[in-house]
Order: structure tokens, then sequence, then C-alpha cells
């Protein structure tokens, strides 16, 4: 595979954007990571797209993009891969570029969470990532989902309460000064705790809110990304893997396996480890699912999650900061849109230019894990040296 | 003559102010499951040949579940649910009449919503079979509709006059039917009139009151399982308004009884519904495809290599091997693995929920199940409990049958689950 890299990023602010439908939504991002482009480029360079959607709610996903985009020359995939979707779609547009069939692509990704009813919203995304006749009709719904893993968690690794609000904090407290963010308040480890109670160990500070949001990257070959900008950031690992759909088949819920199998994807094409990624964006969508990821993806050892939080080594300037852009939990959670803007947060941090900038740092690291806990996705970033 | 050889009764969990009352995953058919398997629960030989289910409200019309029934009570995967069933509407006579008339290998189950929730099911032997003996039937019957509910009509309409009932009704039923071995007892009124009438109540049955026992339907084969302990005969009366049915009861020392009637737990915890109804889409075909391994917990064992799987699987997880499965009988005894209790709300599943992913040991399948039953907490990671067959949602106004979890309660407050009788 030839060198890849993002040369443009950017996305709308999260949020209930009540005014605009994927229709606006969709311009709204391309321009967005359009106008990121040092050197300029215009929607007539891109040769292919791959637009990450979960929920078409203007109908035809892939049509909608190519109509209000002005693409109707090119060819547009729409990927859908749960809450993975994001990282999901830039692996597969940077395995066309790097590839070679394509020198430059667009990579979007939407959703409207808020686009139904809440009476009817569970049910409708339930029956996206739910066996019809087994799980379905139990109502399963994403943080109970999330509940059944960090419950056992807790339960085998001794993680208490508090250290899933101090999630909720550091992420919140990030939030405040990212434009970008959807919840841009601080939260306080007792509000968290004392907040209505949601599901299990989760209350309503724990969990990220729905959020309606589009964000979109735009990928070149190494060939050609000089064209566009002489600070690329660099595609150089990704990985895609899942686990058992129902949770009664998944034999040890302390972990997401399907992120340690993503994780060893991308961590062998990359050729580095764990321990040298500098900043990360992490599947925060419940507090305590932050914590697991720590562990899942190699940086802490099992059990040791809630040591880490504890040190504040995940929090902007300690070692391994997570979620500098208020991850999931306070920047949003529009399915989609989420993992691709996760590496947009990444673009601006490798670059030197993101709202909470990490001091200096040369990888980087975006993961999801979705659906019922049954894909994760990850890309690995490096900065241009 | 009939012989009923072994009883089960059941009540729900939930009461309020005394009175017993469904859970909402609870229906005539998950009751009648419950007394039906409680009644199949002993070491004798159950062989059952026909299911009659009587209730004065069955509850579906057209499609009734009968089948979810008859597969729930199956012995396992070899004994499909191909049994004969039907359904009667009626009361306390209708399953008076159905004990003394019964075929062998006959299990009727009596089921009351209420005022008294409650379900029992009773066995009919072979004539030499063990068990107690049913004899000289009678019935008496004469028009008085004191209370008369159309079908499509929620309430019955009623004539409010009880004297009238007792003395038009109960009374002449009483002096037609009570014969002469001593005073009768007598179901569907209550104890006082009873009393006032020359019977008795039915006696206390191990972990339920008499006074907290169903009247209707089920009523009849409550006051069977609380005679167990006496052999002296007793003529048994089930009363409804004008009409009345009853039997000689001798040798209930005999019979088998299994009664799960747990503590209760106050009705206003019960998960409750919350907001606008809500269609819950369905796919029959979906439904169809896993129905039957649902509801009878029918997992797969690969041939090759005895992975098990459940749902069946196409390809074995443990060789690979295609279509190589067979059937077995999961446990209905499990273990949470982890569980969480749901407090925010679900449109169309009562809140708060408890869900629990439930080990079933010594198998390797764990199944994923709502908690029922039970107050939020009192499933916790380890807690031990029954998976009982239970309404896990209406989709598209169809019900939709699956196995929730119980857990026993906890240690200050023990099950009064008790089998007594078997004096063969």
């Amino acid at each position: 595979m030839r060198p890849v890299a993002i040369v443009g990023a950017g996305m709308l602010r999260f949020g209930e954007l009540f005014g605009s439908g994927m229709k606006e939504m969709l311009p709204g991002a391309m321009k967005a990571a359009i106008e990121s482009v040092d050197k300029g480029i215009t929607p007539a360079e891109f040769e292919a797209a791959w637009f990450g959607n979960l929920q078409p709610s203007d109908g035809f996903p892939a049509g909608v993009l190519a109509d209000s985009c002005g693409l109707l020359g090119i060819p547009i995939t729409r990927v859908e891969n749960q809450c993975a979707t994001g990282n999901d779609a830039i692996r597969n547009a940077a395995l066309a570029v790097g590839g070679g069939t394509v020198d430059v692509a667009l990579v979007i990704g939407a959703d409207k969470t808020r686009e139904t009813s809440t009476l009817s919203t569970f049910w409708d995304w339930m029956g996206m990532a739910r066996d019809m006749a087994w799980d379905y009709p139990l109502g399963l719904i994403a943080p109970a989902s999330f509940a059944l893993h960090v419950g056992r968690y807790m339960h085998e690794c001794h993680a208490r309460p508090e250290h899933l609000a101090v999630v909720a904090v550091k992420n919140h407290h990030n939030a405040v000064t990212n434009p970008k963010a959807h919840l841009r308040f601080e939260v306080t480890v007792e509000q968290v705790l004392a907040a209505p109670r949601v599901a299990g160990p989760f209350g309503v500070l724990d969990c990220a809110p729905q959020s309606d949001g589009a964000a979109a990257v735009i990928i070149a070959a190494g060939d050609v990304a000089a064209r566009y900008t002489d600070r690329p950031v660099w595609v150089r690992g990704f990985g895609l893997a899942f686990d058992r759909v129902m949770h009664a088949h998944k034999r040890d819920m302390t972990s997401f396996p399907s992120t340690i199998r993503a994780a060893a994807q991308a961590f062998g094409m990359a050729g580095i480890e764990p321990d040298d990624i500098d900043v990360a964006e992490v599947h925060d969508c419940f507090t305590g699912v932050e914590l697991m990821n720590y562990e899942d993806l190699g940086f802490c050892g099992r059990g040791e999650a809630p040591k880490l939080i504890e040190s504040g080594a995940t929090e902007v300037g300690g070692r391994i900061p997570v979620n500098p852009s208020g991850g999931l939990k306070a920047k949003g959670h529009p399915p989609g849109a989420t993992g691709v803007a996760q590496c947009v947060e990444l673009f601006e941090q490798l670059r030197g230019q993101a709202a909470n900038q990490v001091a200096d740092p040369r990888w980087a690291l975006a993961q999801n894990v979705g659906g019922p806990t049954a894909v994760s996705a990850i890309t690995i970033l490096e900065a241009n040296r | 003559m009939t012989v009923v050889n072994a009883v089960g009764a059941y009540q729900p969990t939930w009461a309020d102010a005394g009175r017993r009352t469904p859970g909402p995953d609870e229906d005539v058919i998950t009751m009648a499951v419950a007394a039906g398997r409680a009644a199949l629960a002993g070491e004798r030989d159950r062989a059952v040949t026909r299911v009659v289910l009587i209730a004065r409200d069955p509850g579906y019309l057209d499609g009734i579940a009968l089948p979810v029934l008859t597969g729930a009570l199956a012995a396992g995967p070899a004994a499909a649910a191909d049994l004969p069933a039907e359904v009667r509407v009626g009361g306390a006579p209708a399953a008076v009449d159905a004990l003394s008339s019964a075929a062998p290998g006959t299990l009727i189950i009596g089921v009351d919503l209420g005022p008294q929730a409650g379900a029992a099911a009773a066995l009919i032997a072979d004539l030499a079979g063990v068990g107690a003996q049913l004899t000289e039937p009678a019935v008496a019957g004469r028009s008085l509709p004191m209370r008369v509910r159309a079908s499509g009509q929620a309430q019955p309409a009623a004539y409010a006059d009880p004297r009238a009932e007792r003395e038009l009704g109960w009374r002449p039923a009483i002096e037609a039917l009570a014969g002469v071995e001593g005073k009768p007892i007598v179901v569907g009124i209550p104890a006082g009139d009873a009393a006032r009438l020359g019977g008795r109540a039915p006696g206390d049955l191990a972990g339920g009151k008499a006074a907290e026992l169903p009247g209707g339907a089920a009523g009849p084969i409550f006051a069977l399982a609380a005679m167990a302990g006496q052999d002296q005969a007793a003529r048994l009366i089930g009363l409804d308004a004008g009409t009345g049915a009853a039997v000689t009861v001798s040798r209930a020392g005999q019979l088998q009884v299994a009664c799960e009637l747990r503590p209760s737990l106050p009705a206003g915890a019960r998960p409750a519904a919350v907001g606008a109804p809500i269609v819950i889409p369905l796919s029959l075909p979906a439904y169809e495809r896993a129905i039957d391994a649902k509801i009878g917990l029918i997992a797969q064992k690969c041939r090759v290599c005895g992975t098990e799987s459940y749902p069946k699987r196409a390809l074995c997880l443990g060789c690979g091997s295609y279509d190589s499965t067979e059937p077995f009988s999961l446990p209905h005894r499990g273990e949470v693995y982890s569980s969480v209790t749901v407090h925010v709300a679900v449109p169309g599943i009562p809140t708060p929920r408890g869900l629990a992913v439930v080990a079933l040991p010594p198998t390797q399948v764990r199944v994923l199940a709502h908690v029922t039953d039970a107050l939020p907490h009192d499933s916790p990671i380890g807690a031990a409990g029954d998976l009982v067959l239970r309404l896990v949602a209406i989709r598209e106004g169809i019900p939709d049958y699956g196995y929730a979890f119980r857990p026993d309660l906890p240690s200050a407050a023990a099950p009064d689950t008790s089998t007594n009788g078997a004096s063969s």
C-alpha cells in the first residue's frame, strides 16, 4: 500500500441541529474540510467518496450525499458498521487511495439522532443492532448493553462509581474549550454520581448525548499530498474486527474483544506499540467504557484503568491524553460522524492546531466500539516529521 | 371416577392489599405454564396426553397461544408441542366438572387473573393409579346471570345484590350438591358465606392462606392441594352465581402437591409501562424460526465436537461443521453472570426493568433475559434463580413469549416452595 495522508479535516458543531437536515449538514461538513486544506481544494478533485451513516434520515444515503454536495459523477459508497462506521469509512477510503485506484477521496460521516421522537428513537436504533427474534423485544437499549459489560468489569476489577464519574469530569472539562462540542459545561464527581439513573452504573451524566452532526476528512495519496499541504497527517494503521453479536455469547464481558482484535491489526500495520501513542480519541459513549478501552488498547494492564485515570495520565498534559476533544461523552455522538470527528480532532492535534492541544504529539489513535458491543474500528495517525 | 395424581399451584409474586396480582409480564398462558410445570415436576411418570385450560377470561379469543403452553410444558426436545389442548371458558364449576370427567393423561389447568390471581394444575391418572379419588360427580345449574360479560366488553355487567346471589344461587346449589360427608368444602364464594350456608372454605395451603387463594377456575385445584394432608373423604363444591359442580374427594393424602407460592412483593413496586403505547415491530417468520427453541429452552449440541449453541448456529463454533447439531434441553436453573437495572423509560417495556446475562451450568450456554418478580438490585452478579416463561413484549399486538430470570429471594425471605403428599 502506498502512503496515505489526511490533507484536510473539518466538522460541524455537534448538537441538536433541528434546523439542519442531511442535505444541509453534508455540504456544511464538506465545506469545513475543504476550508482546512492549506493550499486549497475543490470538490471536482474528489475521485470517490465514502459516507459513514447509520440511520438514513432523509432517504437513500449515498444519493443524498451525491445530490447535496454536487458529487454526481464519482462513486460514493455508504458505510454502515454501527458505531465503528466513521473509522471504517476512513479505512475504506485509505484502502482505495493506498491501493492506487484513487488519488483523492472524501470521507463524510453524519447522523441525525434527534430526527425521530423520543418514543421511537430507542426502538429505531435497537432495530439496527439486535437479533429481531431474541434480543430486540427485550428492550436492550444501548446504555443497558454497555452496562452489562461495565457492571461485570467493576465487579471483577474493583472499579468504583467514582472512577466512572472522573471520566465524565475530565471529558466535560475538555469540551468546555472545544467550540465543536455538544455539551460545553463542567461537571463534578458529585453531580455525576447524583444525576438521575439511566441503567446500571450509569446516570445521565455518564452517558453521551444524542447528537446530530457531520464531519469530513479529505484523504490523498502521499504522492499528491504536497499539492494540498506541507503538513499532512499520515494514516499509518487501521483495524476493524468483531465480537459475538448476542450478549449471551460474549464469554468475558470485562473487555471488548473486538477492540483487542482491531488494535492488533492497527498496531501491527503501523509498526508501533500502545506506549508510542501520544494522544487518543476513544469511544466513551458511557463513562465506564473509556476505562475498559484503556485496557483493551494496551494503555495500561488489565484491571489498571481505575489507577490510570486516578493518576491523571489521561488528562491533557498527562502521559497519554485521552479524548482532548471532550470525547463522545461531551463533544457528542452522532454515530456515523463520531469516528470521522475523532480523526478531525487528531488531525488538528498532530498539526498543533487543536483547541486543547497536547504537547508535540507524533502518534495518535482513534477507536470506536459499537453496535451490540460487537464491532471496533481503529485508525492510527502520525504527524508529518 | 377419576384419579388425580398430582397437583401444582402457582400465585404471582405481586400483592396489592392482600390480593395476589399478576406481574406486567404475566398472563393466562404464563401462569398456566407455571402451574403445569409444578404439577409435572415430580418423579412419577407424567405422561400427559391432553391439556385443558380453564379460565373465565382466557385473554385471547383467536390465535390463543396454546402451542406456547404445550411447548413450555413439553418434557424435552423429543416431546414436541403436538399435545392436543383446549380452552374452556368458566370458573370453579367448570374446573370441578373437568376434574371429575377428564380422561387419564389430561392435565387440567385453571387460571384466575383476579381478584386473587393464581393458577393450579391437576394431572388425571389411570383409574388404578395413585392419587386422590374423585367420585359422585354432580352439577346444579339455574339461570342466574349475576355477572354478564359480552365479548369485547372489559367489565361485566353486574346485578349488584349479594343477598339475591346467595339465596337464589348459592344456597340451592349447595343444598343440591352437598352430599352426606359432613360439611362440604365450597370454592368460589367468600368463606363467611360458605359457613353461613353450611359449608366451609378450603383449608390453608403451605405458603398460602385460604383467604388469599383464587376462587375461580383455579380454586377447586387449590382446594385439592389444601386437602392433600388428609385422607378423610370430603365433598368439594365449585360455585359461580347460579351454577355449581361437586365431587367427593377421597384418599387426598395420596396426592403429590407442588406449590410455588413465594412471599409477596408490593404490587406498587411492579415495573410499569411509562408513556404512550408504542408499536414494537414483529417479523412472524423470525418469530417462527425462534419460537420452538425459545419456548422449549432447547439448545443444540454439535454431533461432531459437542460444542453447544443457543440459539442454533448453522456453523459450529468448535469445529466448523455445517448443520451438524442435535437438540438438548437446557436447565431452568441459572446464575447471573452480569445484570443491569434499566431505570430510564423504554416505551413498551415496563420499567424499572432488570436485564441479566444468565449462565446455565453445567451447560456452556448463557441467555439474556428480563429479570422478573424481583425488586431492582435483587439480581446481582452471582444470584441464582429460575428461568420462567413470561410475556416478553407485545409486538404489533401479538404476544411474544420467552424466558425471564426470577432470582431466588434473599435469604431473609426464603421461598415457600413446598412439596408434600406422595404417600405411595
